[in-house]
């Protein structure tokens, strides 16, 4: 067997040495990055991480030595005392140590109390990962509990928080988030993620899809207030940008970030205000953001030839627009959250007078693309527009009462 | 006289179950199928942090997507509330001095219903961040990995690629995707198990040593049949195992909620999804408009493709142990995996499902096919073919 001949060649007192050369060379190696932090209050890099290497390859050497295990704990305990300028690592040093520690104490016990130790420890873990897994709402109460009370730190720590429902419950759309970039003199870019063409590597292009992935975090679907409405319908009456055809619920057509969306877009607002003001050495004035829902095609429209990528199947969330240092301009902008029309239609300048033209086939009168995406993108960031003073909240206002938008038997956009 | 426990007795039943753990855990176990794992998972590992390469200070420095200053604020400050263990539902308490209620409007919640403050994390990159010296750690980690994927001092680098895989998982958890979920685990167990022992540099260098002592010694060359095996190997590939029917069962039974996978179109949503699927290539996009223009293939494909998807993953955790379906199951799997690969794009997601469920692979099977392939490499120093 080839054991035997393993532990025949292993040049075991060798070997030997080499362990305890490793394990007391890192001691002393972390043992003086610490008198060095107290001394000088930097970390000894070039010492301390040798040295914790060190006693590490000690403990791979002989795992089953309590008195290495127990020594590589004392040694990953001066390592942690080392590290006090980097918290993180402090940590990571300490639970390895703890581990060590624990492990000097297990290999000493008979074998039958090692399976109980190892068992229980296995049976922690798997109970640890299905409350992860069940985390997920609808959440039962006892494994809530579990998650939060006593599994947390473990799982984030270990980067098995995951509730491993893929796909679940159905697939959605992609998300992407559009950046709309104005600059000190006036120019203006977009700028997308993800784009392939920007990040031909697919690994590169499922970053970025995660990072618009991020920012789809959204407050349950709740009425809209009164006052929200109120606002965007006088936006409309002063900008022509109606609200989107009543095929899509009114209640469907502004969705709020949760708070850590919201971080999100603040934090991807600044990088891409940063990036493109290093890009192009231009001032940034300001990022209005896009959160935009490209809606899947049905294989009716597959069928018939109509290109996914036509305009109208973006669904463009208006996020609102940041300054270079990601902080949002307006937090009253009617706009914001609100669905943004792209939309094909016979009409285009009776949609955005709030008229719904009938679309019908036979008439012959084409489809045209209307993107107020790009009406909008050009508006400036100011104050909450002038409200007619006939408006009564609670009933249907001057821009309701001839906008048959709001009714859905008008609806016949096609989409 | 002591009484002999009957078989279908409590206590006899409670015997069997401990005789039953016991074997499935503690038996000594083949590390050469760990090995394997070891190697795919690597290349996948080794592929995914090179390709950070280009976007090294896009996603871990001090200006990132997710800036260094959002990540501390998170992981230092972010409050935790835990849920009520009463009858009573959590209600709002009003402020009682401006401190509060600063922490209100920035938190949602009152101070005194916080139980935890920040997350348990670690990231080299929370610390460094001067390019050159992020550089400096991304090589090293890469060349940590680029160890680990050949199996040299596998027991030291595979504690350091786990460590190393946690610093760029941590520093930018919203640029993250399923892989890298399926990835830590993979290099946990696997840091765990001899992973190293099998189908490595170790081992290479281990037989070559044995070999040059035994000229030395005079003795007769000796034979490496296949590695030694351990209990350590076992737990590892069984961690492995339990996992991915965990991951399979969870992922099945939580696609129960969603109506599109009872009504069968929930593939449609997948291969006509523009932003992961290959449609902007023309012959996809063919492809897509020729099912969709026959419905009855549509819905064959569509329906076929969901309930496929539903009774595999339900399925697995509990057909693969069986002997006889094990094989269905892994060319199940591997159907799956190459079809979310093609239709959905996430390659290395599939390689690293697909690397998961090697664990259930028997190592004689691998040492059959490496022993075959070494043979017909003419490597006769080193037999690592049948036992």
């Amino acid at each position: 067997m080839g054991r035997v001949e393993f532990e025949n060649v292993d040049g075991r007192s060798r070997r030997f040495r080499l362990c305890w050369f490793l394990l007391f060379g890192g001691m002393a190696a972390n043992l003086a990055s610490g008198v060095w932090f107290k001394a000088f209050a930097t970390p000894a890099l070039p010492l301390l991480l040798p040295g914790l290497v060190a006693t590490g390859a000690a403990v791979a050497m002989r795992p089953g030595s309590a008195a290495v295990l127990g020594l590589a704990a004392v040694s990953g305990f001066l390592g942690w005392w080392a590290f006090q300028a980097w918290d993180s690592a402090q940590l990571m040093v300490g639970v390895l140590s703890a581990v060590a520690g624990f492990a000097a104490v297990v290999v000493l016990l008979p074998r039958a109390i090692q399976r109980v130790i190892v068992s229980v420890m296995i049976v922690l873990h798997f109970v640890g990962i299905l409350s992860a897994v069940s985390s997920v709402p609808p959440t039962p109460a006892l494994m809530n509990w579990a998650w939060t009370y006593l599994y947390r730190p473990y799982l984030q720590f270990m980067y098995l928080n995951n509730a491993y429902h893929f796909y679940s419950p159905e697939p959605g759309p992609g998300i992407l988030v559009w950046f709309y970039v104005r600059y000190d003199d006036g120019s203006t870019e977009w700028y997308k993620i993800p784009d392939r063409a920007e990040n031909p590597l697919a690994q590169e292009y499922q970053r970025r899809l995660s990072l618009a992935e991020s920012t789809n975090q959204l407050l349950q679907i709740a009425p809209i207030p009164e006052e929200i409405r109120r606002r965007r319908l006088a936006a409309f009456e002063r900008d022509g940008i109606p609200l989107y055809p009543p095929t899509l619920d009114l209640n469907m057509q502004r969705r709020e970030p949760n708070p850590f969306s919201k971080e999100m877009l603040k934090n991807y607002a600044r990088y891409v205000a940063h990036f493109k003001a290093r890009q192009t050495g231009k001032t940034v004035s300001g990022v209005k953001v896009y959160r935009v829902v490209h809606n899947l095609p049905t294989p009716k429209e597959i069928a018939e030839g109509i290109d996914p990528t036509e305009k109208n199947f973006y669904y463009p969330y208006f996020q609102g627009e940041f300054t270079a240092d990601g902080q949002l301009k307006d937090k009253d902008d009617p706009y914001l959250y609100w669905l943004i029309p792209i939309i094909k239609t016979t009409d285009p300048k009776a949609f955005r007078e709030g008229k719904l033209p009938v679309y019908q086939p036979d008439e012959g009168r084409p489809l045209q693309l209307l993107d107020l995406l790009e009406v909008h993108a050009e508006l400036p960031t100011e104050s909450t527009p002038h409200v007619p003073p006939n408006f009564v909240p609670g009933e249907p206002g001057p821009a309701q009462r001839k906008n048959t938008l709001l009714d859905p038997a008008a609806a016949s956009l096609h989409r | 006289m002591s009484a002999i426990p009957n078989e279908n007795s409590l206590t006899g039943l409670g015997n069997r179950m401990i005789r039953a753990w016991d074997r499935f855990w503690f038996t000594p176990g083949d590390p050469t199928i760990l090995g394997l794992i070891r190697i795919c998972c690597g290349l996948v590992v080794l592929y995914v942090h090179l390709a950070y390469s280009y976007d090294l200070q896009t996603f871990f420095g001090k200006d990132a997507w997710l800036s260094l200053e959002q990540i501390n604020e998170s992981r230092k400050h972010v409050p935790w509330v835990g849920p009520p263990t009463g009858w009573e539902p959590l209600s709002p308490i009003p402020a009682s001095n401006p401190q509060e209620q600063a922490f209100i409007d920035r938190w949602t919640v009152h101070p005194s219903q916080v139980m935890a403050y920040g997350q348990p994390l670690w990231s080299i990159y929370y610390h460094v961040t001067d390019p050159t010296w992020m550089w400096v750690v991304h090589g090293t980690i890469l060349t940590i990995m680029l160890l680990f994927t050949i199996g040299f001092c596998t027991r030291v680098v595979s504690v350091l690629t786990w460590l190393g895989l946690l610093c760029y998982i941590q520093r930018a958890p919203t640029s993250l995707f399923g892989m890298d979920t399926i990835m830590i685990v993979v290099v946990l167990y696997l840091m765990i198990g001899p992973s190293g022992a099998a189908l490595s540099v170790d081992r290479l260098l281990a037989c070559r040593r044995a070999t040059r002592y035994a000229l030395r010694e005079h003795l007769p060359p000796p034979e490496f049949l296949h590695p030694p095996f351990s209990i350590s190997a076992n737990v590892a590939l069984r961690l492995l195992q339990i996992h991915v029917c965990i991951i399979y069962a969870a992922s099945g039974l939580s696609k129960l909620q969603g109506p599109a996978w009872w009504s069968g179109v929930a593939v449609w949503g997948t291969m006509a999804n523009y932003e992961f699927s290959p449609m902007p290539y023309r012959i996809y996009m063919e492809f897509l408009r020729f099912l969709s223009q026959h419905r009855w293939l549509w819905e064959l494909v569509m329906t076929g493709g969901s309930y496929f998807t539903l009774v595999f993953e339900i399925g697995f955790a509990f057909l693969v142990w069986n002997r006889r379906l094990c094989w269905t199951m892994l060319v199940a799997a591997v159907l799956l995996h190459t079809g979310i690969a093609i239709f959905m794009g996430l390659v290395t997601f599939s390689l690293m499902m697909l690397t998961l469920v090697l664990a259930f692979v028997p190592s004689a099977t691998v040492r059959d096919v490496f022993g075959r392939l070494r043979g017909r490499m003419a490597g006769p120093q080193l037999r690592l073919g049948k036992a």
